[in-house]
């Protein structure tokens, strides 16, 4: 068999066996619109908190005012008293608490640091209690602000944040091209393993280098595709951050997707069917998404854990088309992921190429259920 | 019983026999708990990079790098003297953030506007660009309010992991606004959710004959009880692992639940089987274990994401809610966390009563599926 012939015949069976081309293009097509969707609305919206006003007076009136126009907090209730606020928390009717104490607006007058007010967040969620927290800050901050104009802080200079990127800080801008890498990795490795495997448990798989070449350089093409279908139509049909340096995509996303064939190559080389190749690879899905490092910082897990986090492709792909497509990184710039991936690529190649082209293996392999 | 008993030790002798489906139920979910837990051991993330632009070159502003670099989760890794050079650290990944400290800083007391100092901070990576920006904007503005003696009302600013003028914010069931605790509660019940949906519809899959269960039915008599014989073993399994999972969150790491610990734990048991139930209806109804693996991997590979854990799910698309509030993880998530603030109980059952009612109707549908199969093979 040609290498042609091995390409062309690979392709083909990838895109008429069903539980193939479900997991090669239909799964790729449906997660690109199915994984984003509960992160559309980008920020938290309308989180019910209560309030303890103990003062009544103008200033409380018009930080709950201020508060109001939040898009990101609702107030959902009025509680007398905490141990009132307290219930409503314990019945989960609302989220939070914001007290005002009494006399409050002394305690401003006297410069007192937040003149004493409370906020109270359920931080078992916490990525959103630290953005609620923040925006409540704000809106409290900035009215009093307001009311003591020229009596505070005169002379200390102000700090701001600027964000960089993701400038919305939206979820949906921050999760979905982080997962992207998973779900391009994860859907390669689960039809082309399941490919050769199935090749294997049914005798079909051949041992010619340029056989195992052909299918080689068919997963790749259709990891290139699917990639740039994400990076280059999905990307900008859902307007996330995108574009930042096409010519070095074009050059890094087919090293990628042929690194991720490798691995399925071997992985493929490995199970008895292709059913084992799935219930292998289907699970390890939730801690790939972790270990690239895009919730917890890679620089922030011990060393054994990175070591394991950078044997996966996704992990390098991750610091390499984040950096490309949202922050306009130069190839040079993600250089060191780069390096990592074309290890990979020698690695996963090379385990490959010897399980799949060894005669008197494959002659032993068992032939499965 | 003898139908649920002889399915629950064949499929035991199974395991003992089919070292590969063994490990998938040992091995497998010992390693990536282990790594997932061993990612988070440290506590909070470390080490985040920041980059300083010190344009002042003031006693003041040399202070404030100190103090930046005296922050354990920080560190300070460069001090350059341009923007592009700092924005080229961020883009290479070596920093998270960058601070410009401004001329005139040192004397900024004395100006009628004082110059700003400005936290650039990457959000591509928003949990750790957000910590490090709140961090920043905590120390930043409390060395600035010491340098002020004479500003006696914010002499006083505490280092708060959220800053505010002051505000006093307290993190319900979580205190010390750890991400590792946070994490954990996630990570562990969402690996193990979708190990036991691939594990339970395999296990199933092994007796479908040209895409039915029908024969298998017929030869164990009665196939609704074979069929939780079977998977009472995945269930268990998971239940077991979940709870290793809370312990070392627990008592290894410190973190408490302010509810019930034990609550938490019938929650995944309830998690579980709805995991069971699920997989038996999606191989009785797709009669292929490719098909049915990939239909787990789409509704439990995604729970998470859907669970409104990191965003609310209000306030989102139409179809994110109803899919939101159909899956089983979401309502195991929000049971789990209730239990981290304590919550009464009656909110505990109504998540409790959820699961149990995804795990009766996922279950009454593989019933009638079976029974249908069953008539059909006799």
């Amino acid at each position: 068999m040609t290498f042609r012939h091995a390409f062309e015949s690979a392709l083909l069976e990838i895109l008429r066996t069903r539980d193939l081309v479900a997991v090669a293009v239909v799964s790729v097509l449906f997660y690109a619109f199915y994984y984003p969707a509960p992160y559309a609305h980008q920020v938290v919206e309308r989180l019910p908190i209560a309030v303890v006003d103990a003062d009544r007076s103008v200033l409380s009136r018009a930080i709950i005012r201020n508060l109001q126009a939040a898009q990101e907090v609702e107030i959902a209730a009025d509680a007398p008293d905490m141990l009132a606020a307290r219930a409503l928390v314990r019945s989960r009717q609302v989220e939070g608490i914001l007290l005002i104490p009494h006399d409050v607006g002394a305690s401003v007058a006297k410069g007192r640091p937040g003149a004493g007010i409370a906020v109270w967040l359920n931080g078992a969620y916490l990525l959103r209690a630290e953005a609620v927290g923040k925006t409540i800050a704000t809106a409290i901050g900035a009215t009093l602000e307001a009311r003591t104009s020229g009596l505070a802080t005169p002379g200390l200079a102000p700090v701001v944040t600027r964000p960089l990127f993701n400038t919305t800080e939206g979820y949906r801008d921050y999760i979905f091209p982080a997962v992207a890498n998973i779900i391009l990795q994860q859907t390669l490795l689960f039809a082309a393993a399941r490919f050769v495997a199935e090749r294997r448990r049914t005798g079909r798989w051949q041992l010619q280098r340029r056989t195992g070449l052909g299918v080689w350089a068919a997963c790749a093409t259709i990891g290139t595709l699917s990639a740039l279908f994400y990076f280059g139509l999905i990307y900008w049909l859902q307007d996330i951050p995108h574009g930042g340096n096409i010519p070095a995509l074009l050059l890094t996303v087919p090293l990628f997707a042929a690194t991720v064939a490798a691995a399925a190559l071997m992985v493929g080389s490995m199970v008895r069917s292709g059913d084992d190749a799935l219930k292998l690879l289907i699970p390890t899905s939730i801690p790939f998404v972790f270990l690239s490092g895009f919730a917890w910082p890679l620089v922030a897990m011990p060393g054994w854990v990175q070591a394991i986090a950078w044997t996966i492709p996704a992990t390098p792909a991750m610091h390499i088309f984040i950096p490309l497509n949202q922050m306009g990184a130069s190839l040079g710039e993600v250089r060191g992921a780069l390096a990592i991936l074309v290890v990979q690529l020698a690695v996963f190649g090379s385990v490959a190429g010897y399980r799949l082209t060894r005669r008197a293996r494959v002659r032993s392999a068992p032939v499965g259920p | 019983m003898t139908a649920f008993r002889a399915a629950l030790v064949e499929e035991l002798a199974h395991l003992w026999r089919d070292r590969f489906d063994l490990a998938l139920l040992t091995l497998v979910p010992l390693v990536c708990l282990v790594v997932m837990g061993g990612m988070m051991a440290r506590g909070s993330p470390r080490g985040l990079g920041v980059v300083i632009v010190d344009q002042d070159r003031s006693t003041a502003s040399r202070a404030i790098v100190r103090a930046v670099g005296s922050v354990d989760a920080l560190s300070v890794i460069d001090s350059v003297s341009t923007l592009s050079e700092a924005f080229a650290a961020i883009r290479r990944e070596r920093a998270v953030a960058v601070v410009v400290l401004p001329r005139g800083l040192g004397s900024a007391r004395r100006a009628a506007t004082p110059p700003t100092v400005e936290i650039f901070y990457q959000t591509a990576f928003l949990s750790t660009g957000a910590l490090t920006s709140a961090l920043l904007q905590a120390t930043i503005t409390a060395e600035l309010a010491r340098q002020a003696p004479s500003q006696s009302g914010l002499a006083g600013v505490a280092l708060l992991r959220v800053p505010l003028p002051g505000v006093e914010v307290t993190l319900l069931g979580n205190a010390s606004a750890n991400l590792e605790w946070y994490l954990g509660l996630l990570i562990g019940p969402a690996v193990l959710h979708l190990l036991i949906a691939v594990t339970a519809a395999a296990s199933l899959g092994r007796e479908l004959i040209d895409g039915s269960l029908g024969g298998w039915a017929a030869r164990v008599g009665s196939p609704v009880l074979a069929v939780a014989g079977r998977l009472v073993p995945h269930v268990a399994i998971g239940t077991a692992w979940l709870c290793l999972w809370l312990v070392w969150l627990t008592l290894g790491q410190g973190f408490a639940f302010t509810g019930a610990i034990g609550l938490v734990a019938i929650g995944g048991l309830l998690l579980f089987v709805a995991s069971a139930a699920i997989a038996a209806l999606l191989i009785l109804l797709t009669g292929e274990v490719a098909t049915s693996l990939s239909a787990s991997v789409i509704y439990a590979g995604s729970a998470l994401a859907y669970s409104g854990a990191s965003l609310p799910i209000t306030g989102g698309l139409a179809f994110a809610r109803i899919w939101s509030a159909i899956l089983p993880l979401t309502h195991y998530v929000t049971l789990e966390m209730d239990q981290a603030i304590g919550v009464d109980l009656a909110v505990w059952a109504k998540q409790a009563a959820i699961l149990l009612l995804a795990a009766v109707v996922a279950s009454g549908g593989a019933a009638l599926l079976l029974r249908r199969q069953a008539r059909r093979a006799a």
